[in-house]
């Protein structure tokens, strides 16, 4: 559930002790000088601000008990869409689509070819994606007018799934507490709060000023790996000062915008399960309320990753070995299969319990749920998992489902994704993988 | 262009620069000239990053909860180091960490004490201030600061002392940008012929796992490390003090990768002895024993595979079956002769860490004992295959006999023969690790084969790994590619070959490999700037 403004008194009072310290300057007076609402920031044709999310799971689907037979709009229920249902007027299911690149490691590669568009690359005996993955292409536009160009978490334990390019990766943030403490906490504002007034910020833009000056310095007694290195250190020290400096401004001004609940300090296992549904529901609506006040417009959700062995609730193994060694029709995949969808039903809830306008949240968005492979048994890439929620203002077609009669490739989607939010984006992936079309079925 | 290629006509033995008396002469050999790699920026890791502060700025102090994950290249996180950039969230963590951390050593008069060298005369004392940046500068960041780092770092101190009002705020945004800079955050190391000051580095971050002290940095200020004499009295120096000890516990945890064990996970409803603390306490027995062998016995090296000596809490004293001997923490204890249980590969920290969250897995263990400990690749799995292993059946009840049976189609048995046939020989210990004799109610048959060589139980499997040269060639390459911290070129391999030569001859002592390393003309050399 989500805090209203109106019970701040409240929130300062349960905040105000040791656990946290969030910014709650006097602000009983809501002052006329903030900054108009998107008057210079980008694309907002609705009203609002487009965003764009990723909700990921791994180890795929059982395609047979997933992909609904009717085309259109009349497209029924399915047993792993079922826990979607409640929302099916603002979905797209898409199916049919393949991956397109070789499936040359089980699991990564399709994870790498459904969100970055490009084989997989191996760097030094890892495995890394070769370009960004589609949350960062999209973060590289959007992410310039927030505080936060993105933000990665997840409730299973990894290291994410978000690429700047090869080798690198964007983090997740795996305690719910900290992520709320990052985005809620410290100097965050409340619309209508003052612009903060603190001296120490101009002494920490300047301690910036001089590392940047020394991070350039280095770059050009360095290689070439490691200059790309610091440009991508340079990058981090730069996007700090524009925090900063954000600070210093009038609060985005978004009526739906209030302090989210704050989560658990830790989610213990429970007989050796990972608390990740109760998890994942704080991280979506901490998510969800990062969007709606603008701190961020992109945001990517790893609830599991490919391979990921979690024992979930009332399974008898790990998820991914039993994709292996289950039979078909794999009863006990299946609910694991229903349980993800179910986080995946929890983060787009999150977005629609927030109203925006005359709608909602989740209406300015453009939410992917995929994961790495279509059956897991089989490591498939063909009839790939692709849910979509929310039509990015009006851009996208909402409830119905799009099966493509001839294998069309995954980067499609991902081409319409990024323009629906406002990117003016020729092509998505590269070699096989690349489209240079969208997907017309889902396009308004 | 400096031509760095020469070739290298040594004796197997004493190339050093010791007096021993010369032992009876092995054949000269000549080894591949080096070609040294390109320079890197070597990232501190997150342990590097937590023992460097400490060292700087006392114990007590609350460290970042999270910092950039640390990433592997060739297996190593010590060498995704210098191959993974660091994430914008990284450079947030690390910013926030710095001020953080400058504000709390600020606030006590013991911490104040290890930063500020000298009695303030005011608020702007700047002569105070460079003396800070002198003393406490170098030490940051491993070498003295230019003239021009030096200026600018005055200018924040002085705004930041104007704006706070005293000097003690000056010296927090001071220590603050220091722990921040690209040149605390990376080893900076930039010449084809490594400065005493990177040398100093490579030596402290190698062989204790941290930055250089006083001494050392004094050794390179003055000259010493220019010198191959001058670097090997300070390696040697560095492998006798008690802080090796973490070098080589850092190693290993690298090497085996026993960091994954913090997510170490068991189904508790099968694994009555699995809590959450397990895997730490399964990584401490793992490194007490590499401890004791590499500095208490100074053991041959391959000892590590086969000792039945180690050391137990009285959880894990529960997992082997034998009294506990101590009531708290840690003792060492002796395996009962005849337990087939020995070495590493018998402790949880393998056996349990390369199984499945209900069930052991011969492929799991196998692939890792091939791709980490014998440094022999395994290819993926072709993507598209049923690699479904067969339920328990009337004919194939173990684990062992469902492999069998998946085997059977030749598309898996290439891979499986490979990886599988020697990870039957842990099939007698359970997924957590206990000892077992049945597997689903059948006996176990825990025979199998390494390349070509039959082996009857774990007993002989053990023995067959620490004979195997792939394996003390394997520890040579790792603690290499750990020590430089860079991926192993081509150009290198004259120096692995070298290495390991020596290794043999030295009779596998790890203290000796690590002096070997340090004083190795390959350590302190680079190629061009690529």
């Amino acid at each position: 559930m989500v805090v209203r403004l109106s019970r701040r008194t409240i929130l300062k009072g349960l905040l105000g002790g040791s656990l946290v310290t969030i910014g709650l300057p006097s602000l009983e007076i809501f002052f006329d000088r903030r900054r108009p609402a998107w008057a210079d920031d980008g694309p907002v044709e609705s009203g609002f601000p487009k965003r764009f999310g990723l909700f990921f799971w791994g180890n795929g689907n059982i395609p047979a008990r997933w992909t609904p037979k009717i085309d259109g709009p009349d497209w029924e229920e399915t047993e792993q869409l079922a826990p979607l249902m409640h929302l099916r007027d603002m979905l797209t299911i898409v199916s049919g689509m393949h991956v397109k690149v070789p499936n040359t490691v089980p699991h990564f590669a399709g994870a790498a070819g459904c969100l970055s568009g490009s084989p997989v690359m191996d760097a030094y005996g890892e495995n890394t994606m070769a370009t960004p993955s589609i949350d960062q292409v999209i973060a590289a536009e959007l992410g310039q007018l927030t505080r936060f160009a993105s933000l990665e978490f997840g409730a299973a334990h990894g290291s994410g799934l978000s690429f700047n390019g090869p080798s690198s990766k964007n983090p997740p943030e795996g305690s719910p507490f900290a992520l709320f403490e990052r985005v809620f906490g410290g100097s965050f504002q409340l619309p209508g709060e003052e612009p903060i007034v603190d001296p120490t910020i101009a002494l920490r833009r300047s301690v910036l000023d001089v590392v940047g000056e020394q991070a350039t310095a280095l770059m050009s007694r360095v290689g070439h790996n490691d200059k790309v290195r610091l440009e991508q250190h340079f990058d981090g020290i730069r996007s700090l000062e524009q925090r900063l400096a954000r600070l210093e401004e009038d609060p985005p001004n978004l009526a739906s915008c209030a302090l989210p609940t704050v989560p658990e300090a830790e989610y213990p296992d429970f007989e050796g399960r990972p608390q990740l549904a109760a998890k994942n529901k704080a991280f979506a609506e901490i998510a969800a309320m990062a969007l709606a006040c603008d701190q961020t417009r992109v945001f990517s959700n790893w609830f599991t990753y490919p391979v990921s062995n979690h024992l979930f609730p009332g399974a008898a193994q790990g998820h991914h070995k039993m994709t292996h060694d289950e039979g078909d029709p794999q009863p006990e995949v299946h609910k694991i299969i229903v349980q993800c969808v179910e986080a995946m039903a929890a983060q787009f809830d999150a977005l629609q319990a927030i109203p925006e306008g005359d709608g909602t949240l989740l209406d300015s968005c453009a939410v992917l749920g995929t994961s790495d492979v279509s059956f897991g048994k089989t490591h498939s890439l063909e009839d790939f998992p692709l849910v979509i929620a929310g039509s990015a203002g009006g851009k996208l077609v909402n409830g119905t489902h799009y099966h493509s009669p001839a294998g069309e490739n995954v980067s499609k989607v991902m081409l319409s994704l990024a323009r629906a939010v406002g990117l003016d984006l020729a092509a998505f992936g590269s070699k096989t993988g690349e489209a240079t079309e969208g997907l017309g079925a889902i396009e308004v | 262009m400096r031509t760095l290629a020469v070739i290298m006509l040594v004796a197997a033995l004493g190339c050093g620069a010791d007096d021993e008396p010369v032992e009876p002469v092995a054949p000269a050999v000549e080894y591949e000239a080096l070609e040294p790699a390109a320079p890197t920026l070597i990232r501190l890791t997150q342990a590097q990053y937590a023992n460097v502060v400490t060292d700087l700025l006392g114990d007590g102090l609350a460290l970042p909860a999270t910092l950039e994950p640390d990433t592997r290249a060739e297996g190593l996180l010590a060498v995704g180091a210098s191959v993974t950039p660091i994430s914008s969230r990284g450079v947030e963590l690390y910013t926030e960490g710095a001020l953080s951390l400058a504000t709390q050593v600020m606030a006590t008069a013991e911490g104040r004490a290890k930063v500020v060298p000298c009695q303030p005369s005011g608020a702007t004392d700047e002569a105070c201030m460079r003396q800070l940046l002198e003393t406490f500068g170098r030490r940051a960041w491993r070498r003295p600061l230019t003239e021009d780092e030096i200026a600018s770092f005055l200018a924040i101190g002085k705004s930041a002392a104007d704006t706070l009002g005293t000097f003690d705020g000056g010296a927090t945004y001071v220590v603050a940008a220091l722990l921040q800079s690209p040149h605390f955050l990376y080893r900076v190391e930039l010449g084809l012929q490594l400065t005493g000051w990177e040398v100093a580095s490579r030596l402290s971050f190698f062989l204790w796992n941290t930055a250089p002290d006083e001494a050392l940095l004094d050794a390179a200020a003055d000259g010493t490390l220019d010198t191959a004499e001058g670097i090997a009295a300070q390696a040697q120096r560095l492998l006798d003090d008690a802080r090796s000890r973490q070098a080589v516990r850092s190693f290993i945890t690298d090497w085996l990768h026993l960091h994954e064990l913090d997510h170490l996970n068991k189904d508790p409803n099968i694994y009555k002895h699995f809590t959450p603390e397990l895997g730490a306490m399964a990584r401490e027995e793992t490194l007490l024993l590499a401890e004791h062998l590499v500095f208490d016995v100074e053991a041959d090296f391959r000892d590590l595979f086969t000792t039945q000596t180690t050391f137990v809490n009285r959880r894990l004293a529960a997992i082997y079956n034998i009294a506990a001997v101590t009531d708290e923490g840690f003792g060492q204890v002796q395996l009962p002769q005849g337990e087939q249980r020995r070495g590493f590969l018998g402790q949880v920290a393998f056996l349990g860490l390369h199984s499945h969250a209900v069930e052991s897995s011969a492929t799991l263990r196998g692939a890792f004992l091939r791709e980490h400990v014998l440094c022999d690749p395994v290819p993926p799995p072709p993507a598209g295959l049923n690699t479904a292993i067969p339920e328990p059946s009337e004919t194939a009840r173990t684990l062992k006999e469902r492999l069998l049976e998946h085997m059977q189609d030749p598309s898996c048995s290439v891979c499986h023969e490979f990886i599988d046939v020697p990870g039957f020989g842990f099939e007698n210990f359970d997924g957590i690790g206990r000892f077992r004799l049945t597997d689903h109610g059948a006996p176990i048959d825990p025979t199998g084969r390494l390349d070509n060589i039959d082996f009857a139980d774990f007993g002989e499997l053990a023995g067959l790994i620490s004979q195997s040269p792939q394996l003390t060639a394997c520890v040579v390459k790792k603690l290499y590619s750990y020590a430089v911290a860079h991926p192993v070129e081509k150009g290198e391999a004259g120096v692995l070959a070298e290495l390991g030569d020596r290794f043999a001859a030295g009779e596998y002592r790890l203290k000796q490999l690590m002096l070997d390393i340090a004083t190795h003309r390959a350590f302190v050399t680079q190629g061009e700037v690529q």
